[in-house]
């Protein structure tokens, strides 16, 4: 009974097999899951500064906060913590453009995204024509100081993420104070949303 | 004893049939992977260019379906002109004039377009209007008024034809609904003042659309 050894080329097509799929593992291990490797483009940005992105230029132009804002749907919202309201202008670069997306990140890194309460508004404009946007979070106040604003044009995708997946964002920092976030939380009366600037301005509404 | 004294076959011999084969095994690859990429080909674009004959007219068919079947509508279209606007709108031809504000660094276009069509025939079409560098902007008025965005741009504003929930039980009935067999028809876009109209593009179904080269006077 004859024993089968394999030949010197039969050994080597084997040792070639194993080594590609090893590299092919490690290559996999290596790249970045999808979440990291589809995540927007962050510009960031202070208030009154402009963010250039891809599809427009953006710039915050007030933040305000209450307890109480009166949406542009009139329905009075209540917050047991705050409201942070966010002035922007945008201007479409090469495409009708709006801002569909917003989210508050505190310091510590919570994210308080748009949701059926928390919104932004803001009308869909040619390019070249600019528009105003407001949002309204709903935010809790400790680690308030500090945070961020990300806005951008992306609605949700067909996988769920609603920030625009490899596209570019606008992160603005609020130069939110303790003071400010003290201030806010006395004040009585609710902020009015979106509607202190006249159409004639020039910005679309 | 045989394999060892038989001639050994040169490489290209050995492996002649699947050097050849393997060409067409990847065309069957990638042919049959060619799914994947369909989802990448966005077919809604309005990119297949309907023919504007010379003297600027275009033949557009909307084929659609209500109570009574399907149809096809046949609507043809010219740019008659197109100008800018600076301090008021009308809404068809012979309208109250309306006073706009036109903000500083921007400004309004109208194009005038001829739109012949069988008078009670669906002819709602959709439509962009392009600058220079291929940029396209709606067109419309909600950029100065709230609540006036131009969804169609062929049906007449004056006297509307039936829309597509008209049907022979509804109240007005579709023959009540009758647009003239010719009318102008005014369209609105806004522009930064730097850009001026240079395509108007008029769609049904994309990708199939008709492409205006317009000549801004003003």
């Amino acid at each position: 009974m004859s024993v089968w050894r394999p030949r010197t080329a039969q050994l080597g097509t084997a040792a070639l097999v194993v080594a590609a799929l090893s590299t092919g593992r490690v290559i996999t291990d290596l790249l970045p899951d999808t979440n990291r490797a589809y995540r927007a483009w962050e510009r960031h940005v202070a208030v009154g500064e402009t963010a250039q992105l891809r599809y427009a230029a953006v710039r915050a132009t007030r933040v305000d906060g209450a307890r109480q804002i009166v949406p542009p749907d009139n329905n009075v919202l209540v917050s047991p913590t705050l409201w942070v309201v966010v002035d922007l202008t945008a201007v479409p670069r090469e495409d009708n453009v709006s801002l569909s997306y917003a989210e508050l990140r505190d310091t510590t890194g919570r994210a308080y995204p748009t949701s059926r309460r928390s919104r932004i508004s803001c009308a869909t404009t040619n390019p070249g024509i600019p528009t105003k946007c407001t949002a309204y979070l709903e935010v809790a106040t400790d680690h308030l100081p500090g945070a961020t604003l990300l806005v951008s044009r992306a609605g949700s995708d067909s996988l769920g993420d609603a920030q625009g997946r490899g596209d570019d964002a606008a992160v603005i920092d609020l130069g939110i104070t303790p003071e400010q976030v003290t201030r806010w939380r006395a004040v009585k009366d609710p902020v009015k949303v979106g509607r202190d600037t006249p159409r004639s301005d020039g910005l679309a509404r | 004893m045989s394999s060892s004294t038989a001639p050994r076959r040169g490489f290209r011999q050995q492996y002649a049939r699947t050097l050849v084969a393997l060409p067409f095994a990847l065309m069957l690859a990638l042919g049959l992977s060619s799914q994947r990429v369909g989802t990448y080909w966005w077919d809604a674009a309005p990119r297949d260019r309907i023919e504007v004959v010379a003297d600027g007219r275009a033949s557009l068919t909307n084929h659609y379906e209500d109570a009574q079947g399907w149809h096809d509508a046949r609507v043809r279209l010219r740019v008659v002109d197109t100008r800018r606007v600076t301090s008021e709108v009308l809404d068809h031809p012979g309208a109250q004039p309306r006073a706009v504000t036109v903000p500083a660094g921007q400004s309004l276009w109208r194009l005038t377009l001829r739109v012949e069509a069988e008078p009670t025939a669906y002819i709602r079409c959709q439509g962009e209007i392009r600058d220079a560098a291929g940029r396209p902007y709606s067109p419309g008025l909600q950029m100065f008024e709230t609540g006036t965005s131009t969804l169609d741009l062929c049906d007449s504003i004056e006297s509307p034809g039936p829309g597509i929930a008209v049907t022979k039980d509804s109240t007005p009935a579709p023959e009540d609904l009758r647009r003239p067999p010719a009318y102008d028809r005014y369209v609105y876009v806004s522009m930064p003042a730097s850009a001026s109209p240079a395509r108007l593009v008029v769609w049904f179904t994309p990708p199939d659309a008709a492409f205006f080269e317009l000549s801004p006077a003003g």
